[in-house]
């Protein structure tokens, strides 16, 4: 893929990729990830729409050749690229020339009627133009407004999570501070006489013994500080 | 010079030759090595040309630049972190390692995906760690100084010449359960209490606890496409906490992974797509514990097996590859 195959920054789906309106799911790595970051710093009010796009548009220049870039290209912009729309902001149309020579009257009117289609079409193109410009300045705005306002009620609940995680700590400190183990009361038993064992009896006990200690050699080692932190 | 585990005394060798390497291996065969062009972290769980494997002894090698290439070697630390590709290459790569469970952890993780040059270039790298049965530190280290950190970072800036260009991949085997809720954070963390949990707030820990939900699954966000992990590390039901091996950022929304039922043929599904052969790659230790992949080989995968991989930002149970290729 060449350069002359990204379409030019004036292109609005540049505005819209950073904006989250156009969500196409992406396949190169590095765009995927510069995306999602223009978008976070946009949203947060810490790049400007037109930094945004310049940098996307700068990077995506850089790295043109790399894999699946002209897949991800082609997924926001379509298959057939659009080139450079220059805005024409200036009301002043150039008026068609109408050839002097014609002297008929008829020539004339009819020369004058495609003097007005044209002019108004022209006209009728700024117009269009002007209004698109309007709109995409007013979406702008808007979102811009909508950011800030979701700045706000973000920043007041990412306050109360801190506060909380706090008071969680807190908690958990005064708890360690305070623990006292509980005070055992032995309440004295009647105590059983012994039954007296035959020698079986006593044989298999000691049978019980011994494979209860040749359990407790077999028992794992206690876990490590990471293999507690890892939960294995 | 292929990438795999080499003796010490090889790897001494190769160091002499100039190249710049990165090294993984356990701090006790690391700290033996000599001066050079070279930066390691510890580890001592690797994917090797066989099978993945524990080993004490062996160092494994990445070669990252022939001797008569440009790079550059810094270290840093969580005051400095932003930074830190300010020296980087017009072309090239950036290299980095950090040791686990350090302030400069956290900071990278945390800092770095708001960092405006970020994306200029490919930046790859891994988290060192240690045997978990041990009390070993995780450590890194700058062989042309001879330093050794345990709560500072290293960083390699290589420079590619004009028709090559770097690029980074990943492929994770974790996708978004579409009966999942939406999560949604308050505030980027590695520690949740409450949280919104289809637009509900709700407690995290109460939720994981009732619902029976398996911790070994990551929550995945969608980053434009692709799936960026993070794992969990302890519900603490008791006090409510829940904590992440990754922060979990507040702009994102995540949902939780769905079942994986053979992490090996899993990741040999998904690695198709990655090309034959790369100058480096890394697994994560979840992975490997959590998918009882020790002996076992995935396709021409190989690499340090890490307490977190760098594809830009942390990343969690996810195998990241670095290619290089002519433009």
């Amino acid at each position: 893929m060449s350069m002359k195959n990204i379409p030019d920054k004036s292109n609005e789906k540049w505005a819209d990729l950073i904006q989250g309106k156009l969500n196409v799911p992406l396949k190169n790595f590095f765009f995927q990830m510069k995306v999602t970051q223009l978008r976070t710093l946009f949203n947060e009010g810490k790049i400007s729409l037109d930094d945004a796009i310049d940098d996307a548009y700068n990077l995506c220049v850089k790295f043109s050749n790399a894999k699946n870039m002209s897949n991800d290209i082609e997924a926001i912009f379509g298959t057939t690229v659009n080139k450079t729309q220059t805005v024409v902001e200036n009301n002043d149309v150039e008026k068609p020339i109408i050839d002097k020579t014609v002297d008929k009257k008829s020539e004339i009117a009819d020369a004058k009627v495609v003097f007005d289609n044209e002019y108004e079409k022209r006209m009728a193109e700024i117009l269009r133009q002007k209004k698109e410009i309007e709109e995409r300045l007013n979406k702008q705005i808007k979102a811009r407004e909508e950011a800030e306002k979701r700045a706000k009620l973000e920043k007041k609940r990412r306050l109360m999570e801190m506060e909380r995680i706090n008071m969680k700590r807190e908690i958990n400190e005064v708890k360690k501070e305070t623990y006292q183990p509980k005070e055992i009361k032995f309440e004295k038993k009647e105590v059983k006489k012994p039954v007296s064992l035959n020698e079986d009896a006593k044989m298999k006990e000691i049978e019980r013994q011994k494979k209860a200690k040749y359990r407790k050699v077999k028992k794992k080692p206690t876990k490590g500080f990471f293999q507690r932190w890892f939960n294995l | 010079m292929e990438s795999k585990l080499y003796p010490i005394d090889e790897v001494k060798s190769l160091i002499s030759q100039g190249h710049l390497l990165a090294l993984a291996g356990d701090e006790r065969v690391i700290s033996k090595l000599p001066k050079g062009n070279w930066i390691a972290g510890t580890i001592p769980y690797f994917m090797d040309v066989d099978k993945a494997l524990f080993t004490q002894e062996q160092v494994y090698v990445n070669k990252l630049a022939d001797a008569s290439e440009n790079f550059k070697i810094k270290s840093f630390n969580e005051d400095n972190i932003e930074n830190i590709l300010d020296d980087a290459f017009y072309n090239g790569f950036s290299f980095v390692i950090i040791p686990a469970f350090q302030e400069v952890h956290s900071a990278y993780s945390l800092k770095m995906p708001n960092v405006k040059n970020l994306y200029d270039n490919p930046v790859v790298g891994w988290i060192s760690g240690i045997e978990l049965n041990s009390n070993d530190i995780p450590k890194v280290y700058n062989g042309q100084t001879g330093e050794e950190f345990e709560d500072s970072a290293v960083i390699a800036h290589v420079e590619l010449p004009k028709n090559k260009m770097a690029q980074l991949d990943i492929v994770n085997i974790f996708s978004q359960d579409d009966k999942s809720p939406d999560i949604q954070f308050f505030i980027d963390s590695f520690e949740v209490v409450n949280c919104l949990i289809n637009g509900e707030e709700k407690n995290l820990a109460e939720y994981i606890t009732e619902n029976n939900l398996d911790t070994k699954l990551p929550l995945i966000a969608d980053y434009t496409g692709a799936s960026i992990n993070v794992s969990i590390k302890e519900v603490d039901a008791e006090n409510g906490i829940v904590s992440f091996f990754a922060p979990v950022f507040a702009n994102k929304i995540y949902k939780f992974a769905k079942p994986i039922n053979n992490y090996v043929s899993e990741f040999e599904i998904n690695v198709k797509q990655l090309e034959e052969k790369n100058e480096f790659s890394c697994n994560c230790v979840l992975n490997y514990f959590y998918g009882e992949l020790e002996g076992k080989k995935i396709n021409n995968v190989k690499g340090p097996i890490t307490f977190g991989e760098i594809a830009y930002q942390l990343l969690n149970q996810t195998l990241v590859t670095l290619n290089i290729y002519e433009k």
